[in-house]
């Protein structure tokens, strides 16, 4: 099985949707399956995204895209069609993820100036995501088991009481990214209202903050998101709009023929 | 050609770079928050983009001929009705500094000419109509293909001609040319997607037209060296295999005095000549149809095609006419004439018809992308050099005119017999023979973090080889592209090199871009060529220059 790297319907809400509230505290893991549970529940999702990139120096750079996604039994279909800037629009992203152990995801991309749509196999999931805060990694699904998860302490961020949840993985592969993840999970909706991403050297790499919230078919879900890398003073606001759960997508838009063609 | 300029290298390096920061300057100040190009027209939607791209060249030896700066201006347009009609257009608007001049008077590009004018030049390069239909869906118009899945080079990739006035620095969709064509798909739920495989589609091409390769003209930059003619051809009447003689004195003695006085003609030289002359482009008419099928799939994460051609090959091909004049003779003695020679050849550009039966898979192994194509071309045209200063292998070239033996024969025995004002008109001589071949190639990629590394091997192999020709019988090409983004990915460093194994020729491109704002690009980089003058890319081996370009991209 390989992680989803741009499972972006699903990325949507990887990083929240922590929902569902409990009766009782529960325990760290527990927050982590319930996060996963709900991320997986609606069969169809589409929406656009606004990641806007600032340097040091405060320029800015602008790049949006809208995906789409749709569960197939335990495997998902998704696809990026890029809209910002104008040099990589109309550029598009297909990837068929399978759950499966050992069967690698078929990813296929469409360049426009090619004309071409180029099978790929991506093996950086440490890569920038377009140039972005955020790694493939980040943008992709992980298994609550594939890491330990620790309930370090209570504490506040903003107005929001958190739980501060340690997740560490179980064994540190080669391709994992971050040696640990710190989550501060609110305790009103289990949306988590920040995060610390530590190297695989121990050292703070990048911070995540969840700027607001919206509710889509009942799902808190967040709608922006800032994700600062702690060297460069580099960030990207990512805002997500026109957010669908559960509307029918045909299956033609997952084919490398509707890679050309666009939505 | 046309003769280098007279100002130095490096004060042309500095006005050159000196305008394109101006030029940068001024894009970079208009443009910053340039509105969107996205509307709603009645029913339709509309969506516009559009580039700018200025590009200069420094040449680094002065002797080769000039580029100035071309400037490009793309516009295209995407009208959707509904979900299931749409209109598309991409037309580029060109000044191109690859040329000396403009080859013709029309300055928009037409479907019937190889050389076409360029400075400037308004292209429309595709302009169809999509339809969905039930389980198909169909385009109709002015348009490109890309068939395979080998990102270059690419055996099964025919549909489209391609433009060799740029014939190194542009990327593979930009030289192909537009071609008016119907393209229908039969999608999975009409041709039935059964068992493993996936995504299957069929799908046929029919173009109408038979559109020309272009070229560029003899005196522009990249006009192929291996296509023009010397200067000067010595002769030595000598080495002519020719029995000039023989049939025409039936008396042995005078034949014997014949043979004596054309042995004793002493060597001269021949002047030749090269015009090019326009293709005269197959009627629209069934004989002359193109088509094409291809089915693809994938299964068991294998992306599969297999494809079919009946058409016009991409690669060109020419016939020459020559007119071999011999100016009067400078005589000191019966047996001593000087002869000075001159012949006009003109080139005419062919198109010639070639089946191709293809396949090709792109698949995952490991951490990469394994990608490959193969195919049989049936009745390939294979051209000859004629840049040679051989005698003998120029009349050798010239024998395959029609009634070649005979016109040649007559020619020099009245040129050595008679008297040297005599002159021989050989039209239709082929300078291209035909032979099945075998293409294929392997594409090997590798995605990592901030690195892209890409190695490709490629064969040609000629059935059944001939002496004389360009291409070798087996030629390999090794192909080794890198690139690596730095920056958030708006700094890109890349390289590409390509090697023909047969000769040792090597093209060289290392690349930088840096991307200064959203849109906006600029590149610097340097080509590198190298290899024997008689060589596919050793021939262009005096045209290494330097370049940067900037674009930009709107909305």
């Amino acid at each position: 099985m390989r992680r989803h790297r741009i499972g972006l319907a699903s990325a949507l809400l990887t990083l929240s949707t922590l929902a569902g509230v409990a009766q009782a505290a529960p325990s760290a893991r527990e927050i982590m399956q319930s996060s996963r549970d709900i991320q997986e529940k609606p069969a169809t999702r589409r929406g656009n995204m606004t990641m806007t990139l600032v340097d040091k120096n405060g320029d800015h750079r602008v790049r949006k895209v809208t995906s789409y996604s749709k569960k197939y039994g335990p495997d998902t279909k998704s696809v990026l069609f890029f809209l910002e800037p104008a040099d990589v629009k109309g550029t598009a992203f297909l990837q068929w993820g399978y759950e499966e152990k050992d069967k690698d995801d078929d990813q296929w991309i469409y360049i426009p100036s090619l004309k071409r749509t180029r099978k790929i196999t991506s093996s950086g999931k440490n890569q920038s995501f377009m140039g972005t805060d955020f790694s493939y990694d980040d943008m992709s699904t992980r298994s609550v088991d594939d890491d330990d998860h620790k309930l370090v302490r209570e504490d506040t961020v903003g107005d929001q009481a958190v739980w501060v949840i340690e997740s560490t993985p179980k064994k540190l592969g080669e391709d994992d990214e971050y040696s640990k993840v710190v989550s501060y999970v609110r305790k009103s909706d289990y949306l988590p209202a920040k995060a610390e991403f530590y190297d695989r050297k121990g050292n703070l790499e990048k911070t995540l903050a969840i700027q607001s919230v919206t509710t889509v078919n009942g799902i808190p879900t967040p709608q922006k998101l800032e994700m600062t890398t702690v060297d460069t003073a580099h960030k990207t606001l990512l805002e997500m709009d026109g957010l669908e759960f559960d509307k029918p997508i045909d299956d033609e838009l997952f084919t490398q023929r509707m890679l050309e063609k666009g939505p | 050609m046309r003769p280098g300029g007279t100002r130095s290298v490096a004060s042309a390096a500095i006005e050159r770079v000196l305008t394109l920061l101006i030029v940068l300057g001024l894009v970079a100040a208009s443009v910053r928050d340039a509105p969107a190009l996205e509307s709603e027209l009645g029913p339709a939607k509309i969506d516009v983009a559009a580039t700018a791209g200025l590009r200069t060249v420094l040449r680094f030896d002065p002797n080769t001929p000039t580029e100035e700066p071309t400037f490009d201006l793309g516009l295209d347009l995407k009208s959707a009705f509904g979900s299931n009609v749409k209109i598309v257009t991409h037309t580029l608007f060109r000044s191109d500094g690859t040329v000396a001049d403009g080859a013709n008077e029309h300055t928009i590009h037409d479907f019937h000419s190889v050389f076409q004018d360029s400075t400037p030049y308004l292209e429309f390069q595709e302009a169809y109509l999509d339809l969905e239909l039930p389980a198909s869906a169909l385009r109709a118009g002015l348009q490109k293909f890309a068939w395979g899945k080998l990102d270059a080079l690419n055996p099964t990739d025919h549909l489209n001609p391609l433009d060799f006035t740029r014939p190194l620095d542009e990327i593979e969709s930009a030289s192909k040319i537009g071609v008016p064509a119907l393209d229908l798909k039969l999608l999975p739920g009409q041709i039935g997607s059964t068992g493993p495989f996936e995504e299957m589609v069929l799908e046929g091409v029919f173009e109408p037209v038979a559109v020309p390769f272009r070229l560029p003209q003899t005196q522009d930059r990249w006009y192929p060296p291996l296509l023009n003619l010397p200067d000067t051809i010595p002769v030595d009447p000598g080495s002519f295999a020719m029995p000039v003689c023989e049939g025409v004195f039936p008396d042995p003695t005078q034949a014997q005095l014949c043979e004596k006085k054309v042995g004793a003609l002493k060597p001269f030289p021949i002047h030749p000549a090269l015009t090019l002359a326009e293709i005269d482009a197959p009627p629209v008419e069934p004989a002359h149809f193109q088509w094409a099928t291809q089915w693809t799939t994938t299964v068991a994460g294998f992306d599969i095609d297999l494809s079919y051609f009946d058409g016009y090959d991409s690669i060109p091909t020419a016939r020459l006419d020559a007119l071999v004049r011999t100016s009067p003779a400078v005589t000191s003695g019966p047996n001593t004439a000087k002869i000075d020679s001159d012949v006009d050849v003109t080139l005419h550009p062919e198109l010639d018809r070639v089946r191709t039966f293809g396949g090709g898979f792109a698949t995952s192994v490991w951490d990469l992308t394994l990608k490959g194509n193969f195919a049989y071309v049936q009745g390939r045209r294979f051209n000859y050099n004629i840049n040679t200063t051989d005698a003998t292998q120029l009349l050798a070239l010239l024998s395959r005119a029609p009634d070649a033996h005979d016109k040649i024969k007559t020619f020099l025995h009245d040129l050595f017999l008679v008297g040297p004002s005599q002159q021989v008109e050989l039209d239709g001589v082929p300078i291209s023979v035909e032979r099945d071949a075998v293409s294929g190639g392997l594409q090997a990629e590798y995605l990592a973090g901030d690195w892209i590394l890409d190695l490709g091997g490629y064969l040609d192999v000629m059935l059944d080889p001939a002496p004389g020709l360009i291409q070798k019988q087996f030629e390999g090409r090794v192909l080794v592209q890198v690139r690596r983004t730095f920056l958030n990915d708006t700094l890109t460093l890349d390289l590409t090199g390509v090697c023909l194994t047969a000769r040792g020729e090597f093209v060289g491109m290392p690349k930088l871009g840096y991307q200064l704002l959203d849109g906006l690009t600029a590149e610097a980089g340097v080509l590198a060529i190298e290899g024997p003058k008689g060589g596919l890319l050793g021939q262009f081996r005096q045209n290494d220059e330097a370049f940067a370009q900037i674009t930009y991209a709107w909305q």
